[in-house]
């Protein structure tokens, strides 16, 4: 490994300092999601350019969005939904790929490599 | 999505026709033995073929049917021929659909490449933490796009944008951005949010290949007096190519026919500036119901992402040759 050598600050602006930038950018949106999801509604619709905009943080978090979320839609059924399908179509994908990647690797049989390639190919 | 399943049905590169008149000959000289493996062979596969017969080849097939008709929502239309596609090349939102898509993931894939390489290399510098960073920095990745985009969506808004408080406040812009609502802004905003999605993806793959480059390589390189970037560029890079063609080429292959985050992010807008094939084509065939013309719009990416895909073949079976005579 070519490791970043020689004197601290080096390692700090060419390590530390960027791939922490790296990280925060990469998460933001995600600290974001989650300071917004517990932001009173009052709080939320304030212009970026008013003064008393907070972006990083809410003084007066609330739970009314999820509240809101379990109370007044189908969350709970949406979710099962999803477990459902997700569940149900990785068993289904695994048992068919599983089955054909036996035939296809240890298995001899004629045109088995331009089967196994035309499956490859319909990936993407 | 059809249009990405395409090759199924269409016959194989390489090969094939070598192995399909061996495999006439063979059928008629086999073995009892080699009959039942075959018979099991075919069992095991039939599962497999089915599904991507009728969830790939099928929809495929109707596709291009299609597109070769007038079928709108509730009527069965009649063959007219290629007049989808002539009405297509003339459709000026078509055409910057495709220069927009071509754009976007040029754009998109050199951005990410750069930001992940750069990445990489510094992970794997890194001695400690390299474990909590590599899963944190998948998360964009991991979680659906239609959420951080809707995420971003919040995030780039012209009233309530946080990325406009925080750019001012920096001091880097003196008014507000509008990010999503002019045509070139709203592009490149698109692709910043591909590149934010993308890049975790092409640093964790990248670092991979890295870690497999033995460390003596550097060490003889550092013998013969060459300076980090002569290590990069004759040793790193070099051997990380084999990673960064296939993560390239899974990247140009997702960006190219992606959907979802134009879709959320600006819907194609404004006036229609951002569409990119997939999105405009949903619109015509989907939105509007004029199917067999948004099959034809669908099906327009086609010829790219098949020389996308024969390229990946061709690369990957040249791969296995070079394997095989550097082995050993």
């Amino acid at each position: 490994m070519a490791a970043v050598t020689g004197a601290w600050w080096k390692r700090w602006v060419f390590l530390y300092l960027p791939l922490g930038a790296f990280v925060i950018v990469t998460l933001f949106p995600f600290y974001y999601m989650a300071v917004t999801s517990i932001r009173p509604d009052r709080e939320m619709y304030i212009p970026w350019n008013r003064p008393n905009f907070a972006p990083f943080w809410t003084l007066k978090p609330t739970l009314e969005h999820f509240a809101l979320l379990f109370r007044e839609t189908l969350f709970l059924r949406w979710l099962l939904n999803t477990l459902i399908i997700s569940i149900l179509s990785t068993g289904i994908a695994l048992f068919c790929g599983l089955l054909a990647a036996y035939a296809l690797a240890r298995l001899r049989f004629p045109l088995g490599g331009t089967l196994g390639t035309s499956i490859f190919v319909t990936y993407p | 999505m059809a249009v990405l399943g395409q090759n199924a049905s269409s016959p194989p590169l390489s090969r094939s026709g070598f192995s399909f008149t061996v495999g006439i000959r063979r059928l008629r000289q086999a073995t009892a033995t080699e009959r039942r493996e075959w018979r099991f062979a075919l069992v095991l596969l039939m599962p497999a073929v089915l599904m991507i017969g009728t969830f790939v080849a099928y929809p495929f097939v109707r596709g291009i049917w299609l597109s070769l008709t007038d079928t709108v929502v509730g009527s069965e239309g009649d063959f007219v021929g290629l007049q989808n596609f002539a009405k297509l090349w003339n459709d000026s939102i078509f055409r910057r659909a495709a220069q927009n898509t071509v754009f976007y993931t040029a754009a998109a894939t050199c951005l990410k490449l750069t930001l992940g390489m750069l990445v990489a290399l510094m992970l794997n510098n890194l001695l400690g933490f390299k474990r909590i960073l590599r899963a944190s920095m998948l998360l964009p990745w991991i979680v659906p796009t239609v959420l951080s985009t809707l995420a971003w969506k919040w995030m780039l808004d012209p009233t309530f944008s946080i990325v406009n408080w925080l750019l001012f406040q920096l001091g880097l812009i003196r008014f507000r951005v509008d990010w999503l609502g002019g045509p070139v802004m709203a592009l490149w905003s698109v692709i910043l949010v591909n590149v934010w999605r993308g890049t975790p993806f092409f640093a964790i793959t990248l670092l991979a290949g890295l870690q497999t480059i033995s460390p003596e390589v550097y060490e003889a390189a550092s013998i013969d007096g060459a300076n980090a970037w002569q290590r990069f560029w004759t040793v790193t890079w070099p051997l990380l190519m084999p990673v960064t063609m296939v993560v390239m080429l899974f990247s140009v292959i997702q960006t190219f026919a992606d959907f979802q985050l134009v879709y959320i992010l600006t819907g194609g807008g404004p006036a229609n500036s951002t569409h990119l094939f997939a999105t405009y084509a949903y619109q015509i065939g989907v939105a509007t119901g004029k199917l067999g013309e948004g099959a034809a719009a669908s099906l327009a990416m086609f010829p790219v992402l098949f020389m996308v895909v024969l390229f990946q073949l061709w690369y990957i079976r040249r791969g296995e040759g070079g394997v095989t005579k550097r082995g050993a």
